[in-house]
């Protein structure tokens, strides 16, 4: 079996695993970073976004050999410890999730989408970047809140986050 | 999907060479269309030469 | 109001583990030694099984068992049931045929499974899967219901001539008759509602494991509802004694009712894993989900609606023929006739209904509840006829409505249900009002300068929920009570577990639940733990799914509390030497009245355990109880909702430009999480109206059996929703609540096919109206209008 060695949320991992081994089952089964979820088998619903190499990825339709020398970053990665990131914190503020399945890989788009169009998103942009990620129980209208609010508080002059309620 | 042979080029000469020689390959580079018909089991192919990190070839024009 | 009591938007408290991504769904566990499960299922709809053929699969590597239907047979469990019964006019009880987990004899509906294998590894199970070889005997199918009865349709169950599970009424079809004949002006509108693969993003999953130590079982499982899916799993399929069975049920990513039901899935792994003595875990992937979850709707219907000069309804009559698919699954049969039919009166006041539902058999996978579970169905048939009645006879829709709103409470329906309360004016008004309908017209022709056509569409919805009064779903049929229950556990240090029997899937109970203890208690929501899913720690409890868990779950808490309260008081007249009767409780403090000595919860929650006060007396130490709440009456919300569409006449393509909802679901524990509930129960209404039908072909194939081919909406294909609340608060539970889980997607459908039809200019257009099916009704209503 090859051996793949990457980088996963900072931490150097070295697994071997059969070539038809997907990158989200590397993360998911391997690794048991569950936080990446699968939700569908034709690469629709993005359930399964991380980054690699810094991009928005479906680790779904990635084999786990092509991520060779790559940096992942995972849900779990986002921010250190128990902390949350500005967009985690923006759908928790927004009520951007209910069941929360297809919640790490907006998160993940999310973030990418900010890096790709910065931190004023309107809410036809962010409407049309989400095309790639399903969401059944939200109706949308709170992730694209979330999404928002969340961007404009990755901007670097955003003011600090208040006090959690 | 089912199993394969898997080769990661290191040049363009050697993925041709690979091709060559190899029976029943395919070429796989980003695998957004490739990888979704071998996950539902529509393609097989016995081995995939990849070219992900071959010199120059970062994107197709 | 305080700042995280009821009212208010309390953020949620299970949100840290959803986006750090720490959730623990039934796919995130891993059992020691657990071995992977891969069905092996009928590419056929209809066919006998003549042979399988297991050895080539058995021996491929990391295998450790194949097992079919016949070893399933030869182990004598029982057969899948539908626990609610139907019965037909001439008083037959509901013709309901065996449904083996695993069958042997042959197969009813493609994807239905036949053999099983388990290995080391999925890819293992897969490939061996492949290897199994099933011999069929194909059979002619039938999947359209309105072909299941005709003679020429193949039987597919012995039990059941021309493939009819019963032929079921409801109201009084003399009175009706008349009414009809006698009716200034009738409406007719033969109307399809159309079938819907509900697509949780989280796939089905089960985990069986057997201790042989215990002879115990464990089953980790995506259900709504654990203790139901025990009593089942041992009450009728009989893979263990209930005692002997735990049933935990994680994080759930989304339901809709298709997790409600037992699936053959979760008893093969059950069974399996007595077998091989392993875990054994099955995760379905998403064509799994399209082919083996329980599907929902596909209705065939003719109704009339009779009016008098006056345009006041004075009849309606409503025939339909209902696909359960393949078998009778769980709850089935009670949605196309008590959740469906006993609705046909709407927000009106109508005097004579009669309904008729068949329900046949097809060879398409079983049909229950799915979001809405006949509501949705009601609401179309009653929407539409009311909005062609009123184009028809030139009447505003608004108006034609308000001409027959019920306006006096309660009002006893011809169709059994009685509401008790509500104010359907006031939410029209400000429906109407928020949506800008005085104003439509000049966005209209503004619309046409630039070659659009907008149309406007209203649905003045109501439902019936909370379910349900055990008694009155007794009598109707249904097996089992639909009460909740709930444990309060004080602990010593005085914060409070509550164990309710719901089961959150994305509502957050977590945080509701919690909202409503600390305030009745007076002690911070931080102390407040809801435990839920799990049938080792919460007694009983029948789930979530009907918009249940506030009415019903929240209202077994409020019994629990009052008999906390009422406890707690009487530790605190000993720990205050004082006499119950003087003891007062506010704010979280045990005071006696007139004086200034008082004791906080949590010292008196203390001194229950420590029990010094009081030993020898006839209290007993602790400070927990228990309630179940049984509903005196399903609750009804009811609403109007506004859809404005622009539709582009070149290509047919619908966009929703607004989407206006007014809707009184009582007393509102949560707004924000009200509001999302409407949001996405919306978002499913209008899939089902522009984009989604699972369709089957003749052969009995479901040719659209993955998100390539079946359109689920997306962010863009929905604008911003204006969604607000009135208020009348529900009579029938201590709480006031209605519920709101189901409501956006009851109310939807209508409101976008009377926006579209109102657009188009036509009514000859069904639902899903994709831009394909909105072109060809322009063009024939083009053709018609220059054939004139």
């Amino acid at each position: 079996m090859p051996a793949v060695s990457l980088t996963v949320n900072g931490k150097p991992v070295r697994v071997e695993v059969e070539p038809r081994t997907l990158l989200v089952q590397l993360l998911r089964d391997n690794l048991r970073l569950t936080g990446t979820h699968v939700g569908c088998d034709t690469s629709q619903c993005g359930a399964c976004v991380v980054h690699v190499d810094g991009k928005a990825v479906k680790s779904c339709t990635m084999l786990a050999v092509q991520a060779e020398g790559a940096d992942v970053l995972t849900i779990e990665g986002l921010a250190p410890g128990d902390a949350l990131h500005p967009m985690q914190e923006a759908f928790r503020q927004n009520h951007g999730l209910q069941c929360g399945y297809c919640t790490p890989g907006m998160i993940m788009t999310a973030v990418d989408i900010v890096r790709r169009k910065g931190f004023d998103l309107d809410d036809r942009t962010i409407r049309e970047e989400l095309d790639g990620n399903l969401c059944r129980c939200t109706g949308y209208h709170n992730i694209v809140k979330s999404i928002a609010a969340g961007a404009r508080a990755m901007a670097p002059d955003a003011p600090m986050p208040q006090a959690a309620e | 999907m089912y199993n394969f042979t898997y080769h990661r080029a290191s040049g363009l000469r050697q993925a041709q060479n690979l091709l060559g020689k190899l029976d029943d390959a395919k070429l796989i580079a980003g695998g957004q269309s490739l990888l979704p018909m071998m996950k539902l089991r529509l393609a097989a192919p016995a081995n995939l030469v990849d070219l992900g990190k071959v010199e120059g070839l970062s994107e197709s024009s | 109001m305080s700042a995280t009591g009821l009212g208010a938007s309390v953020r949620r408290k299970e949100d840290f583990r959803f986006v750090t991504g720490r959730g623990q769904y039934t796919d995130d566990i891993a059992r020691p030694g657990q071995a992977r499960a891969v069905f092996v299922r009928s590419p056929h709809a209809h066919a006998t099984i003549n042979r399988v053929g297991t050895s080539a699969a058995a021996a491929m590597p990391g295998v450790l068992a194949v097992l079919t239907g016949a070893e399933f047979a030869a182990d004598k469990l029982g057969s899948l049931i539908c626990g609610w019964m139907v019965h037909s006019k001439d008083g037959s009880p509901m013709k309901m045929a065996p449904h083996p987990a695993l069958v042997a004899g042959k197969v009813c509906y493609a994807g239905e499974p036949v053999a099983v294998v388990i290995a080391e590894s999925l890819a293992q199970a897969r490939d061996a899967a492949e290897k199994v070889a099933v011999d069929y005997g194909a059979l002619p199918a039938v999947v359209d219901p309105a072909m299941a009865q005709s003679a020429d349709a193949p039987q597919i169950h012995e039990i059941a001539t021309r493939n009819t599970i019963f032929e079921w009424h409801l109201g009084d079809a003399q009175a009706t008759e008349t009414a009809l004949r006698g009716a200034r002006h009738v409406t007719r509108l033969d109307l399809r509602n159309n079938r819907l693969a509900p697509n949780a993003v989280e796939p089905r999953a089960a985990i069986a494991e057997y201790d042989a130590g215990t002879d115990g079982f464990t089953l980790w499982n995506t259900t709504q509802n654990p203790h139901v899916a025990r009593l089942v799993l041992s009450a009728f399929v009989g893979v263990a004694p209930e005692h002997k069975l735990r049933v935990i049920a994680p994080d759930v990513g989304g339901g809709f009712g298709s997790k409600i039901f037992i699936y053959p899935e979760e008893v093969i792994c059950l069974w399996a894993a007595k077998k091989v003595r392993r875990p054994v875990k099955w995760v379905a992937d998403r064509t799994e989900a399209f082919l083996a979850d329980a599907h929902g709707r596909d209705h065939v219907t003719h109704a009339e609606m009779g009016f008098d000069a006056k345009g006041k309804i004075i009849g309606l009559r409503v025939k339909t023929i209902a696909n359960l698919g393949g078998y009778m699954s769980t709850f089935s049969s009670s949605i196309p006739t008590y959740l469906y039919a006993t609705l046909l009166s709407g927000q009106y006041a109508i005097p004579s209904i009669y309904c008729e539902v068949d329900a046949v058999y097809t060879n398409t996978v079983p049909v229950d509840a799915y979001r809405g579970a006949g509501r949705p169905e009601a609401t179309y048939v009653v929407e539409r006829l009311i909005e062609v009645a009123a184009r028809e006879m030139g009447i505003d829709p608004a108006e034609l409505r308000r001409r027959n709103f019920i306006k006096a409470f309660p009002h006893q329906t011809p169709v059994i249900m009685t509401y008790d309360c509500g104010d359907y004016g006031a939410s029209l008004d400000k429906a109407l009002e928020l949506a800008g309908y005085k104003s439509f017209s000049e966005r209209k022709r503004e619309a046409s300068r630039r070659g659009k056509l907008r149309g406007i569409g209203l649905s003045t919805y109501i439902e019936a929920c909370g379910i349900a009064p055990s008694q009155a779903v007794g009598s109707l049929g249904a097996g089992v009570g639909l009460w909740e229950s709930a444990e309060v556990r004080v602990n010593p240090t005085g914060t409070v577990e509550v164990l309710t029997g719901c089961h959150s899937h994305g509502q957050g109970h977590e945080t509701t639940f919690a909202q409503f203890v600390a305030e009745r208690l007076g002690i911070p929501i931080e102390n407040v733990a809801i435990v839920h899913g799990d049938t080792d720690k919460v007694q009983f409890g029948m789930g979530t799914y009907g918009s249940r868990s506030g009415a019903v779950g929240m209202s077994a808490v409020a019994k629990a509390l009052d008999k906390v309260e009422a406890k707690a008081k009487k530790v605190a007249a000993h720990l205050l030497e004082a006499s119950e009767a003087d003891i007062v409780f506010k704010d979280g403090k045990f005071t006696v009245t007139g004086t200034d000595k008082s004791a906080a919860f949590g010292e008196v929650a203390l001194n229950a355990y420590i029990a010094h006060k009081f030993s020898g007396s006839e209290l007993e130490p602790g400070l927990k109880e228990g309630a179940f709440y049984d509903p005196t009456n399903f609750t009804f919300p009811a609403g109007c909702h506004v859809c404005e569409v622009e539709v582009d006449p070149e290509i047919g393509e619908t966009r929703i430009v607004s989407w206006t909802a007014v809707d009184d679901f009582g007393v509102v524990v949560n707004p924000m999480i009200v509001e999302g509930q409407v949001h996405g129960g919306i978002a499913q209404g209008v899939g089902q109206a522009l984009m989604e039908r699972a369709v089957y072909d003749e052969t009995g194939q479901l040719v659209n059996g993955s998100l390539s081919d079946y359109v689920l909406p997306r962010a863009e294909d929905l604008p911003p929703l204006v969604v607000d609340t009135t208020v009348t608060p529900c009579p029938s539970n201590p709480l006031g609540i209605k519920g709101c889980g189901e409501a956006g997607a009851i109310a939807s459908p209508a409101a976008v096919m009377n926006a579209i039809t109102d657009a188009i200019g036509t009514e000859d257009l069904a639902m899903p109206a994709t831009p394909q099916a909105v072109w060809a009704a322009l063009q024939r209503t083009t053709r018609r209008a220059a054939a004139e």
